[in-house]
């Protein structure tokens, strides 16, 4: 199941976002280097955690199994204030186009070094079943090539939006996938699991209530 | 080659492709210019798998004739020291830049020397790693191979986009395969997936036992497989039945 969470909810959800924070501290410092986002009290939180993140939080039994952030392109994010460089076309700039960042699948539940494992699988599936919830059929990523291969094979559409670059001893390229509800059928008959994973929470669920009822 | 739009048009370009083989025909144009002139891509075989296996999804656009042939018969694929490199690898190298192994030098010597009497002197291979882990990869070879290491990321990617869609077209036409059991075959393997024999399924279905051995043989065909449980599993993995 993958709960998300309004970015104006953290405090209010302390416990999983204590939780949340450090197991990104303790998979993209400790475990994959980055030091740049380094920070001594082990909780990994950057400029772009604000009101206006998205927040989706994969769990097993409870368990914080696995965790991604989306970031609307109409707002600051990773590509237009960190990354302006490793861009060959201009950027998507509205609120439909989102940028997902922070990926990452708790130890515990990764098949293998390269297997897209359930979890990770069940996260691609979240965003996708947001996105069409949202009216966004569009979302940005910096990921390694390898990556556009396998979201081929999700019935995704990826188009490059600059060349593969160097950063730290990681390979990226920023692209933009487009997805439908076809693509959805495809991940959940790759998942064997056809049944909605998402749940959101919250704000989010209050608003869709009232969006509901109007 | 390098500049942002060329490869934006090189992406176009294989990813319009309408079978696995314009795909490729249209990579290998790509890459002509810097001396590749010949491909191999192909899923990887497992150390475990049969020969017969090792040639499943394999293609190649314009191979030197009667390399590919030695080199599958001979079971290289398994000691070529590039495909034992692809193993630990996530962006493309050259094959020059392959370590031997420990124990199997003389071996892999021989296969290198074979393939540069094919005329394949030196070339860039490119790991693909699968959605389920197992690895492919797309290999290009040549006798005059000269890529700017510029341009190895660009080749990188746009081999990328043309495996991802010679995969998605191949799955499409293994779907369409599938799709064509007849009713009756679905039946007679929905009962032999309960666990039923011939003549439980044929009394079931009011149908003699060479009747429904005759639709569990075709269904089989059908789906690639080897044996009834082959059968069974795959129908389950297309949807056939569930």
């Amino acid at each position: 199941m993958i709960q998300i969470y309004a970015g104006c909810d953290v405090d209010r959800y302390q416990d999983v976002f204590d939780e949340v924070f450090r197991f990104r501290h303790e998979v993209f410092v400790e475990q994959m280097g980055w030091e740049d986002i380094r920070r001594c009290d082990g909780r990994e939180i950057d400029q772009f955690d604000d009101a206006f993140a998205v927040h989706m939080v994969a769990t097993r039994n409870g368990q914080l199994a696995g965790y991604q952030r989306m970031l609307s392109m109409g707002r600051p994010n990773l590509l237009s204030e960190i990354y302006p460089d490793i861009c060959e076309l201009e950027l998507p700039s509205g609120d439909d186009v989102w940028e997902l960042t922070r990926y990452a699948v708790a130890p515990a539940f990764r098949e293998g070094k390269r297997a897209t494992g359930s979890v990770g699988t069940e996260l691609i599936a979240g965003f996708v079943e947001w996105g069409l919830a949202s009216g966004i059929y569009k979302v940005v990523i910096e990921f390694e090539p390898m990556w556009v291969f396998r979201a081929m094979g999700l019935g995704f559409l990826p188009r490059p939006l600059g060349l593969p670059s160097e950063l730290g001893d990681q390979t990226i390229v920023p692209t933009e996938v487009t997805f439908d509800q076809r693509t959805l059928l495809k991940i959940r008959a790759a998942m064997q699991q056809h049944e909605p994973v998402i749940q959101f929470m919250g704000t989010l669920a209050e608003q869709r209530r009232t969006a509901a009822a109007s | 080659m390098v500049g942002f739009t060329k490869v934006q048009e090189a992406i176009e370009a294989v990813t319009q492709g309408g079978t696995p083989e314009d795909v490729f025909r249209e990579l290998l144009k790509i890459v002509e210019p810097y001396g590749l002139t010949n491909l191999i891509a192909g899923t990887m075989p497992s150390p475990r798998s049969t020969k017969s296996k090792a040639k499943q999804h394999l293609w190649s656009e314009r191979h030197p004739p009667g390399w590919m042939e030695r080199y599958l018969q001979k079971g290289y694929v398994f000691d070529d020291p590039v495909i034992r490199r692809i193993h630990g690898e996530l962006s493309a190298f050259r094959w020059r830049d392959a370590p031997l192994s420990l124990g199997i030098e003389s071996r892999q010597r021989l296969i290198m020397n074979e393939a540069r009497d094919f005329g394949l002197r030196d070339g860039l291979a490119v790991p693909i790693v699968l959605t389920d882990g197992s690895l492919g990869s797309v290999s290009f070879g040549g006798s005059h191979v000269d890529v700017p290491p510029e341009a190895v990321g660009a080749i990188n990617l746009i081999a990328i986009y043309a495996m991802g869609r010679a995969v998605q077209l191949r799955t499409e036409a293994e779907i369409g395969a599938r799709a064509r059991l007849t009713p009756r075959e679905v039946d007679a393997l929905r009962w032999a997936a309960e666990g039923k024999t011939l003549s439980q399924i044929g009394t079931c279905l009011g149908i003699s036992d060479r009747t429904v051995e005759h639709h569990l043989k075709s269904a089989a065909v059908k789906l690639g497989a080897a044996n009834r449980a082959h059968t069974i599993a795959e129908a389950f993995r297309a949807g056939l039945i569930t």
